[in-house]
C-alpha cells in the first residue's frame, strides 16, 4: 500500500507499507536488481551486498537496512539507472523506501534519502 | 621494357602520396604487426587493415582522415589505444545541414565535425535519434535518416574507445591495503592499476567476499572492506562494457565461429591460459602504444595475432588475411585508373596526331593497366571465395574490364588507334566512377541469403554486365563516329570502321544482355517459382534489350540512317545506367543525401549531356555530309 | 515489289511494337514505385489498352505482345528463307514465339500460392494470396468436406444455395476490405450471428497490395424454414456456427483453398545468420510428405518439385507464442519448361547469326548486323 510519492527532478521516491515480511531482505534485494535490470550478481557478492548493508533505527523505533544500489555501477558510468532503497520493519509491518533514478541524481540526493528514512515514525 | 615504363608512371603518384603522408601524422610505433590483425565485422573476418578503412569511410566518407590525409589503420590505433584520442580530428560526416542546426553546432563547410564538437550535443543527438527510431521506416525524412546514422556513428565511436580500458591504469583499481596486494601478488603500491590486473586476481577476492557474508559490516577489516570494494567495482565495470559490437576475439567453440570483444571474453574464459596470455599481449599492445616502445608493441602484437590465427577455425579466412593485407597494400584497382587515365591521354594525342610511337605506348599502358585492374578484380574473387560480381560497386569493375577487352580487341581488328582510345576511356571513367560513388565501406561484405547461389549468380550477372558493357562500349563509339562525322569528313575509310565497330558493339551488346535477362528469368524460376514478375530489376534489363532490338529493325527497315543509328547507340547508354542504377534510383529519390550524393543529380546530368550531344552533333553532321556530298561528288 | 512493301511495313510494325513496349515497361515500372507491383501489372502488364495519364489510350502489353507474335509468324511463314545465311534470324525469331507462348501458358493457367505452417503443423491444402471464399462445412473434424464459394462470384443481392445443405444465401453487404466492430447498434436491431461477438462491417480503403485486404460479407440465410444474419469476418478466427434441425453448419470466410498433391509436416525450421550480423545466410526447413512419410528438405534456392507443384521457401515470422512459422510458395506451372527451351533456342540463333556474320564478312572487319 502506498503512503507516499516524493518527485525529485522527475524521478519517483515512493514510501510504501505491506504487512509481514514480504519475502525478507534477501528476496527484496534480488527484486530490486531485477528492477535495475542487473544480471545475476555472483554469490559471493550478493553475501557481501547484504553483510555491507546500513542497518539503521529510526526515530520512529523501525528498524531496518538501507541498501546503497550504487556499488553496481562504474563511477564512469554517470547517468545509469540505480537505486536507493529501504526495508524497516515494526510492529509486523515493513515499510519500503525506494528512490530509483541516475546515478548522479543519487549522489546528489543520498544524504536526503537517509535523513528522511531516518525520520520515519 | 613495358614493365619499367608502367613502373615509372606508377611512381608518380606513389611519390606525390608519400610526401603527402610523410607530412602528415608519424605513428608512434610501427603498426605493421597490427594491421594484419583478424577482425569479425559484419558478417565477414577481415584484417585490421581493411575494418580501419571501412569504419573511418563509414563515419567520414574519405579513407583518410584530414588535412594531413592520416591512414585509417594509424586514426584506428589511434583511438583505440590512447585513453583520450585527439577529439579534434573532423571524423563525423554530417550532410544534411538541418542537422547541424538541430544539434546547436557551428556548421563546417566541409561537413565533418570532431567528437568534442559534438560532446555537448550528445544528450540532444540521443534524443532526436531516439524519436526518429520510433518513427516507421517509411515515414522518415531525410533529416531523420541522418540523425540515426550520426548517432549510430558516435555511439559506435566511443564502443571503439572503451574496447582497450581494461588495460589502462584507472583510480578505482588502485589497491589501497598492502596485505591484500601482496595476497594478489601485484608489485608496487597503491597507484592506479588496470582492470586486467585486478580481474587476474579476481579469486581471491571472491574467497574473502564469501566469508564476509557472515559478518556484520563494522568487524570488517581494511583488508576485507578493500576487497570487497575491489569485487563490486570489477562487477560494474564488465557489466558496463558488456556485449560490445567490436568483436575480434575468435572463440570457436566446437568448431563454431564466435567472436567476442576483449570484455565480453574476460568474462567467459578468465581461466583458460591462453586466453589470459592474449588479453595480457593485448594490454601490452595498448600500454606499449602510449609509450612509444616500439618493441615492446611489436612483440605483444605479433603475440596476440599467433593465437588468434591458431584459434580461428575458418581456415579459408585466416588464408585471406594475407591476401587481403596485400591487396590493400597494392591498390591495384586505384593504379589501374591512373594507369588508363595517362594512357586516354596519350592515345588521345596518337589519334589526333596520328602518331605510331604514341599509339604503341598508349596501347602498352592499357595493357598493364587492364593487368593490374585484372589483378584487383582476381584478388576480390580469391578473398571473397566469390564469382567477380556480388554488388554494385563490383559491376562496375566488371563492366570497365569488358569494356577495355572488347576496345582491344577492336584493335586487334582495325589497328587504327580508335580501340585504345575507347579502351582507355572507359577503363578510365568506369573506375573513377566506381570509386567515387558506389563505395560504402566495406565493398566485398557477405551476400544476402536471397543472392546466395554461386552458379546462377556467375552466369546472370556476368552476361548482364556483360551486355551493358558491350551496350556502353557502342554508345561510346557512337559518340566518337558522330564527333568524326563532323571534324573529318572525307575520310570515308575511317567512318566506315568506326560505324562497324560500333554495329558490332551494339549486337555483342545486345546478344549479352538477352542471354542475361533470360538467365535471370531462369534464376527467378529456379528460386522463387517464376520466371518474369515485371519487376524494376527486370523491366529494366528488357528496356536494353527492345532498345538494341528496335535499333537494328528500324536500320534494318531503312527508317533511320548511319548518324541515327549512331545517335540511337548513345542514347542507348541513357537505357542502360537506367537499367544499371534504376533500382537505386527509385528507392533513393531525387534529393539522396548520404554517400550516393548526387546519385540522381549525376543521372540526370548524364541524361541531359547525350540528348544534348546528339541534339547537337546529328544535325550538324547531316549538314556536313551534304556540303561533302556536294563538293566531292 | 509488294514483297518488299510487305517486308518494310512489317519492320515497321516490329519497330512500333517494341517503341510501344518500352512506354509500357517504363510507365508501369514508375507506377509501380507508388501503387505497388501488383497494381502495375494489372493496369500495364496484363492488361489490352490502358489510359496514360488518365486519359490517352494506348495499346496495353497484351494486345502489343500479341500483334509481335502475329508480326513474327508472318515473317516465319513468308519471309525467312531456309538456308545458312538466314539460320541464325530464324532460330532467333523462333525462340522468341517459344518465349511468348510459353508466357502466356503460364499467365493463363499457372497458380500461385502459399502453405504456412508453424513446427509440427501440418495441410495438404495451400492458400491463394488475394481470393477468398466463403467455407461451409457441417463437421469440425480435421478430415472432412468443405464446400467452398469464391467471393468473386458473389456481390451484394447474389443469391445461391449450398450445395449438400439446401441451405439458401443471400448476401447483403460485401466489402473487399473492412473494419469490424462490437455492438453499439440499437437493442431491436437483430443480432447477427457471428463466432467473434462482432456486430457491423465498416469499409476500408482497400490496400495497395490486396494480399493485405480483410474481406467481409453479410448473409441472409434461411434454413429449413428459418431465417438468420450471419456476419463472416476474414480475421475471424474460428468458424461461425449456424445451427439447424440436420445438424449444425460451420460457415467461415478464409483465402481460397488448393489442394495439393501431398501432405506436409513441417518438423523443424532452421535459419542462419552470417557470422556477427543479422544478414541472413541461410533459410531451410525439414519437412515429412505424406501420405508416403518421406522427409526432404526445402531451403532457398533448393525446392521441392513434386507431381507438377513446386515448393520454395519464401519467408518465416517469429510468431509472438515465440514459435516460428515457416511460410512456403507454392506454383503451379503447366508451361515451367517453355521459356528454358525458347531461351536455348533463341540464344543460339544469336550466337549463330553473329558469328556467321563475323565470318562471312572479309577478314580484318566487323560486319554489320
Amino acid at each position: 500500500m502506498r503512503l507516499a510519492t516524493f518527485t525529485v527532478e522527475g524521478n519517483e521516491c515512493s514510501l510504501s507499507a505491506l504487512p509481514g515480511d514480504v519475502g525478507g531482505h534477501r528476496a527484496n534485494v534480488e527484486r530490486w536488481l531485477g528492477q535495475l535490470d542487473v544480471e545475476p550478481v555472483p554469490e559471493d557478492l550478493m553475501t557481501g551486498f547484504l553483510a555491507e548493508a546500513e542497518r539503521v533505527d529510526t526515530e520512529g523505533a523501525l528498524h531496518g537496512v538501507v541498501y546503497d544500489f550504487r556499488r553496481f555501477t562504474a563511477d564512469g558510468d554517470a547517468d545509469a539507472t540505480s537505486m536507493l532503497a529501504a526495508a524497516l520493519e515494526k510492529d509486523g509491518f515493513t515499510v519500503f523506501v525506494k528512490l530509483m533514478g541516475p546515478r548522479n541524481l543519487l549522489e546528489r540526493e543520498a544524504a536526503h534519502f537517509r535523513d528522511l528514512v531516518l525520520s520515519l515514525r | 621494357m613495358t614493365r619499367r615504363r608502367f613502373s615509372r608512371w606508377a611512381w608518380v603518384p606513389l611519390g606525390v602520396g608519400l610526401a603527402f603522408g610523410a607530412a602528415g601524422q608519424e605513428p608512434p610505433v610501427d603498426l605493421e604487426a597490427f594491421r594484419r590483425i583478424a577482425i569479425l565485422y559484419e558478417g565477414r573476418v577481415m584484417p585490421m587493415d581493411s575494418y580501419a578503412q571501412a569504419i573511418l569511410f563509414q563515419f567520414s566518407g574519405k579513407k583518410r582522415l584530414g588535412e594531413a590525409k592520416e591512414p585509417a589503420l594509424s586514426w584506428l590505433a589511434r583511438t583505440l589505444f590512447t585513453v583520450d584520442p585527439k577529439g579534434d580530428d573532423p571524423l563525423f560526416l554530417i550532410n544534411h545541414p538541418e542537422v547541424v542546426e538541430a544539434l546547436g553546432i557551428e556548421p563546417r563547410k566541409r561537413r565533418r565535425y570532431s567528437f568534442s564538437e559534438l560532446h555537448n550535443s550528445l544528450a540532444k543527438l540521443q534524443e532526436l535519434a531516439g524519436r526518429a527510431v520510433q518513427m516507421e521506416e517509411g515515414n522518415r525524412s531525410h533529416v531523420e535518416k541522418e540523425l540515426i546514422r550520426v548517432f549510430g556513428n558516435v555511439a559506435y565511436f566511443l564502443q571503439l574507445q572503451s574496447l582497450f580500458l581494461f588495460a589502462v591504469p584507472h583510480a578505482d583499481f588502485a589497491v589501497a591495503d598492502e596485505t591484500l596486494r601482496k595476497e594478489m601478488h601485484l608489485d608496487g603500491g597503491d597507484e592506479s592499476r588496470a582492470f586486467i590486473d585486478v580481474f587476474f586476481e579476481a579469486g581471491i577476492l571472491q574467497q574473502k567476499v564469501q566469508a564476509l557474508g557472515q559478518k556484520p559490516k563494522e568487524e570488517w577489516s581494511a583488508n576485507e572492506a578493500e576487497a570487497f570494494r575491489l569485487a563490486s567495482v570489477l562487477f560494474a565495470w564488465s557489466r558496463q562494457y558488456r556485449d560490445l559490437q567490436v568483436t575480434f576475439m575468435p572463440i570457436d567453440p566446437h568448431g563454431e565461429s564466435v567472436w567476442l570483444s576483449p570484455w565480453d571474453a574476460l568474462s567467459i574464459n578468465v581461466h583458460d591460459p591462453e586466453m589470459r596470455k592474449a588479453l595480457s599481449d593485448l594490454g601490452d599492445m595498448a600500454t606499449a602504444y602510449r609509450a612509444s616502445a616500439r618493441l615492446e608493441f611489436d612483440l605483444a602484437a605479433r603475440a596476440y595475432r599467433a593465437f588468434a590465427e591458431r584459434r580461428m577455425s575458418n581456415q579459408a579466412a585466416r588464408h585471406n588475411l594475407g591476401l587481403e593485407v596485400t591487396a590493400n597494400r597494392l591498390n591495384l584497382l586505384s593504379r589501374a585508373g591512373w594507369g588508363y587515365g595517362v594512357a586516354f591521354f596519350v592515345s588521345l594525342l596518337a589519334f589526333l596526331f596520328e602518331g605510331r610511337r604514341l599509339a604503341r605506348v598508349s596501347l602498352v599502358l592499357v595493357l598493364v593497366s587492364l593487368a593490374a585492374h585484372a589483378a584487383g578484380i582476381g584478388f576480390r574473387m580469391a578473398i571473397m571465395g566469390r564469382p567477380p560480381v556480388t554488388n554494385l560497386y563490383a559491376t562496375f569493375l566488371f563492366v570497365g574490364l569488358i569494356c577495355v577487352l572488347l576496345g582491344l580487341f577492336l584493335e586487334a581488328v582495325q589497328r587504327s588507334g580508335l580501340g585504345v582510345l575507347a579502351s582507355s576511356f572507359s577503363g578510365l571513367s568506369l573506375l573513377l566512377v566506381a570509386q567515387r560513388f558506389f563505395v560504402e565501406g566495406d565493398t566485398m561484405h557477405q551476400v544476402v541469403a536471397v543472392l546466395d547461389s554461386n552458379f546462377w549468380l556467375s552466369t546472370h550477372v556476368i552476361a548482364i554486365t556483360t551486355g551493358y558493357a558491350g551496350c556502353i562500349f557502342a554508345g561510346l563509339i557512337g559518340h566518337i563516329y558522330l564527333l568524326q562525322r563532323i571534324f573529318g569528313p572525307g575520310r570515308e575509310g575511317w567512318m566506315a570502321a568506326t560505324h562497324r565497330a560500333m554495329i558490332g558493339a551494339l549486337a555483342f551488346g545486345l546478344i549479352f544482355s538477352f542471354l542475361g535477362t533470360m538467365l535471370g528469368g531462369v534464376w527467378a524460376d529456379h528460386s522463387w517459382g517464376r520466371f518474369w514478375g515485371w519487376d524494376p530489376k527486370e523491366n529494366g534489363a528488357l528496356l536494353i534489350v527492345l532498345w538494341s532490338a528496335l535499333l537494328f529493325h528500324a536500320r534494318m527497315g531503312g527508317m533511320i540512317s548511319e548518324r541515327g543509328m549512331a545517335a540511337g547507340c548513345v542514347l542507348g547508354v541513357i537505357v542502360v545506367l537506367a537499367a544499371w542504377l534504376g533500382v537505386n534510383l527509385l528507392n533513393a529519390g531525387l534529393h539522396s543525401y548520404g554517400f550516393t550524393t548526387g546519385l540522381a543529380g549525376g543521372f540526370f546530368a548524364i541524361v541531359a549531356a547525350e540528348v544534348l550531344f546528339v541534339g547537337i552533333t546529328v544535325p550538324i553532321a547531316g549538314r556536313r555530309e551534304i556540303k561533302h556530298v556536294a563538293s566531292g561528288a | 515489289m509488294s514483297r518488299i512493301i510487305r517486308i518494310s511495313l512489317s519492320l515497321r510494325m516490329v519497330v512500333a511494337c517494341l517503341a510501344i513496349l518500352m512506354v509500357l515497361v517504363l510507365a508501369g515500372t514508375l507506377y509501380q514505385v507508388e501503387y505497388g507491383l501488383y497494381a502495375a501489372q494489372q493496369k500495364y502488364f496484363y492488361s489490352w489498352f490502358v489510359l496514360l495519364f488518365g486519359f490517352i489510350p494506348f495499346p496495353g502489353t497484351q494486345l502489343t505482345l500479341s500483334v509481335l507474335f502475329i508480326n513474327l509468324t508472318a515473317s516465319m511463314l513468308f519471309h525467312f528463307r531456309l538456308g545458312w545465311r538466314q539460320a541464325g534470324i530464324v532460330l532467333i525469331h523462333l525462340g522468341l514465339m517459344l518465349l511468348l507462348t510459353g508466357g502466356w501458358v503460364t499467365h493463363q493457367f499457372g497458380e500461385e500460392s502459399f502453405l504456412s505452417l508453424t513446427e509440427g503443423e501440418a495441410s495438404n491444402v495451400s492458400s491463394d494470396y488475394r481470393e477468398w471464399e466463403i467455407s461451409v462445412a457441417k463437421t469440425r473434424d480435421p478430415d472432412r468436406e468443405v464446400v467452398g464459394i469464391d467471393l468473386r462470384s458473389l456481390h451484394a443481392g447474389t443469391t445461391f444455395v449450398v450445395e449438400g445443405t439446401g441451405i439458401e444465401v443471400e448476401v447483403e453487404e460485401q466489402y473487399a476490405h473492412c473494419r469490424a466492430f462490437r455492438a453499439e447498434k440499437e437493442a431491436d436491431a437483430e443480432p447477427l450471428l457471428n463466432v467473434s461477438g462482432i456486430a457491423e462491417l465498416k469499409a476500408a480503403p482497400e490496400n495497395r497490395d490486396p494480399e493485405a485486404n480483410i474481406p467481409g460479407l453479410v448473409l441472409r440465410v434461411k434454413r429449413g424454414g428459418t431465417s438468420a444474419g450471419l456476419l463472416l469476418f476474414g480475421g475471424d478466427m474460428l468458424e461461425t456456427e449456424l445451427p439447424g434441425a440436420d445438424g449444425p453448419c460451420y460457415f467461415s470466410l478464409r483465402r481460397k483453398r488448393y489442394p495439393l498433391p501431398v501432405s506436409v509436416r513441417l518438423l523443424d525450421f532452421e535459419r542462419t545468420v552470417h557470422p556477427g550480423s543479422s544478414t541472413p545466410k541461410s533459410f531451410s526447413s525439414q519437412v515429412e510428405l505424406g501420405p508416403v512419410e518421406r522427409e526432404v528438405t526445402i531451403e532457398m534456392n533448393k525446392p521441392l518439385r513434386i507431381k507438377g507443384y513446386t515448393f520454395f521457401q519464401a519467408s518465416f515470422q517469429n510468431l509472438e507464442s515465440g514459435a516460428e512459422l515457416s511460410t512456403f510458395a507454392v506454383t503451379r506451372n503447366y508451361g515451367r519448361l517453355i521459356p528454358y527451351i525458347a531461351t536455348g533456342v533463341t540464344v543460339a540463333g544469336l550466337a549463330y547469326h553473329f558469328i556467321a556474320v563475323l565470318v562471312l564478312a572479309a577478314p580484318g572487319r566487323k560486319a554489320a548486323a
